[in-house]
């Protein structure tokens, strides 16, 4: 109830922050090339595909995670800028 | 001061690299190389699935595993039932289809059908009849989930039927009635919505005596746990505790040898914490209990005290889990988890209830409510904290229930239930990670992860003219050439262990995965802080 009473009062803070920008659902469609539906039909293929051989998707979840790595960084870098670990001003 | 990386760490890494685009071009040209002679024809709406192997469900010996093999690829199944003999059942049956072994990985899951809804009656004259009238002779489980794959072996568990209510005329079969004149043309697994006989292939038949033994007593199929008490759904009243665990089941003497042991964790379905999480805090603080199994072979285990932290002393539902483990290194692919830990042979989970009210427990409730009044949430439970001194035949020591009660306040206060830190997590995402330009990232990360429905390759054709009047057509089919080369690798098994490709060469995998995640990091790591060399143009 206590850690919970914080946790509330951080996500209201946080949702606060960025109430003004616009809520994104699907990626762009650019020049009537769909992003959105080429990744999803792509990446459903991709299931069909490792469904079958399991081990793609054992390397495919250990690329997630390296992708998730870097994700950090890149977010660490953009906040912080030149203060971000590794970054060379 | 941060080392430098060394020509020979340098040298490690690129060959890390190649490694891993190595075994990803070789396993993906797998199915290249069967292409020409594996095309598989669409199951058309045929039998998918024979049976190798056929059991009987009567009596006690209820929990039983059959096996059976594809033949072609499908995705959804309908598994029938059949029974013979006269009289109405009284249980509810949940079949699991898995691959690989039995208790291991989950195919499908199947609907639970409620038998005591149904009255069999005569299923010599009704073989044809349609399920859902009186007089059926089948039982049909949907069941869904992963595409299953032609040549692969599943094993169906029939291990969640319940204890039912029966006379000796009666009997569950699957694979046929109790006379050869009930050939059992009808059972096996059928494509999602073709429940009549058209379309069938071949059967295995049934030659209509019941095979006398049980898979979990013979260890025909390996480990497994055959009763378990309380048996699931089982009521039990207050004056009966402290309550006898008890466990059956077969030990392969090799495991056994290895320090195979059985694991109980006993939790409260309506405690503060939902099941889930209590049973992961309980199995992160050793709040299970382990007993050996004796010997190797049949074992039969019983206990009166287990572990847990809130006491198993009062009205209300419990869910048993109980696991057959043997001890080994757990090589998990999440670079976290490089941690000692005992395997899972085979494990199930059972509920029961503590159905006889207490003055003790009219107490708690009126005060739980209260507690519930005043804080705005429901759930909160006092379990632990029952003070029952004068009852020596239910508790337990004035100290033991006073550490139970203050675990149950503590973690009342200070551990966020499920559902709230879910909603905070949710929050988080439809208030900042869904906006721009964070909801473009979240979007993409959300299409890479499993909530991707999978979708079938496409289908290539080409026309090639072959005279100025004629013209032949070519069409290749990847989800062909993906069937026959997953079966070619399905089929590939260790000649001594018996062990699948996959089962020998996961775990190397996966160690291989995460053994290149933590180089790759740690190399990036060891580069932050480190100022590159100008280029020579830049002096």
């Amino acid at each position: 109830m206590i850690v919970n009473f914080f946790i509330v009062i951080l996500v209201t803070v946080v949702n606060v922050i960025f109430s003004w920008l616009p809520i994104v659902t699907l990626l762009p469609t650019i020049n009537g090339f769909d992003i959105d539906t080429a990744f999803v039909n792509g990446m459903g293929q991709f299931y069909t595909f490792s469904s079958a051989f399991w081990y793609v998707r054992d390397v495919f979840v250990g690329f997630l995670a390296l992708l998730v790595y870097y994700g950090i960084k890149m977010v660490l870098k953009i906040i912080l800028g030149h203060r971000a670990p590794g970054s060379h001003s | 001061m941060i080392p430098k990386i060394t020509p020979t760490v340098h040298r490690f890494i690129h060959f890390t690299k190649y490694s891993v685009c190595a075994i990803i071009l070789f396993f993906a040209l797998t199915p290249l190389a069967h292409a020409s002679n594996d095309f598989v024809a669409d199951g058309g709406g045929g039998v998918a699935i024979l049976f190798t192997d056929n059991d009987n469900l009567s009596g006690a010996d209820m929990y039983n595993i059959i096996t059976a093999t594809t033949t072609s690829n499908f995705n959804t199944v309908s598994l029938r039932l059949a029974q013979s003999g006269s009289g109405t059942t009284v249980t509810t049956i949940s079949p699991i289809i898995y691959s690989g072994s039995y208790g291991g990985t989950v195919v499908d899951t199947c609907s639970s059908v409620s038998v005591s809804s149904l009255s069999f009656t005569d299923p010599t004259t009704h073989i044809n009849s349609v399920t859902g009238t009186s007089q059926v002779p089948f039982v049909n489980f949907t069941c869904t989930g992963a595409p299953m794959i032609a040549g692969t072996t599943y094993y169906i568990s029939m291990y969640h039927v319940s204890r039912w209510s029966h006379t000796d005329a009666d009997s569950m079969v699957i694979g046929g009635g109790s006379s050869s004149s009930n050939p059992n043309s009808n059972i096996g697994f059928y494509p999602y919505g073709s429940y009549g006989s058209e379309g069938i292939g071949t059967i295995v038949n049934w030659s209509g005596i019941i095979p006398p033994t049980t898979a979990c007593t013979s260890g025909s199929l390996g480990n497994c746990i055959d009763t378990v008490s309380p048996y699931d759904k089982q009521s039990i009243a207050t004056s009966s505790l402290p309550w006898l665990y008890e466990t059956t089941g077969y030990i392969a003497t090799g495991d056994y040898q290895s320090g195979a042991r059985l694991q109980i964790t006993v939790n409260r379905n309506t405690d503060s914490q939902s099941v889930g999480a209590l049973t992961a805090f309980n199995s992160a603080f050793g709040n299970n209990t382990y007993l050996p199994l004796g010997s190797s072979g049949q074992f039969d285990v019983s206990t009166s005290t287990i572990v847990n932290t809130l006491g198993v002393n009062r009205i209300g539902d419990y869910t048993m889990y109980q696991t057959i483990q043997t001890p080994g290194i757990g090589v998990h692919w999440w670079v976290f988890n490089f941690n000692i830990t005992y395997n899972t042979l085979v494990s199930t989970s059972t509920t029961f209830t503590i159905s006889t009210s207490t003055a003790i427990d009219n107490i708690l409730s009126g005060q739980e409510t209260a507690l519930q009044a005043l804080t705005g949430s429901t759930g909160q439970s006092l379990a632990g904290c029952q003070f029952n001194w004068w009852n020596s035949a239910v508790d337990f020591s004035l100290g033991s229930n006073l550490m139970n009660c203050m675990t149950s306040l503590s973690i009342y206060f200070f551990v966020p239930t499920d559902a709230q830190l879910q909603g905070a997590v949710q929050g988080v995402k439809d208030g900042a990670l869904q906006r721009a330009p964070w909801g473009y990232v979240t979007r993409f990360v959300t299409i890479l992860s499993a909530s991707t429905t999978p979708t079938s390759l496409p289908t290539w054709t080409a026309i090639v003219a072959t005279s100025p009047t004629s013209s032949t057509t070519f069409t290749f089919d990847p989800g062909d050439m993906l069937a026959g080369g997953a079966n070619t690798l399905n089929s590939i098994t260790d000649p001594n262990s018996g062990q699948t490709l996959k089962q020998v060469a996961e775990p190397l995998i996966d160690l291989f995965i995460a053994l290149s995640f933590v180089i790759i990091v740690f190399h990036d790591l060891m580069a932050m802080g480190h100022h590159k060399k100008p280029p020579p143009s830049a002096k």
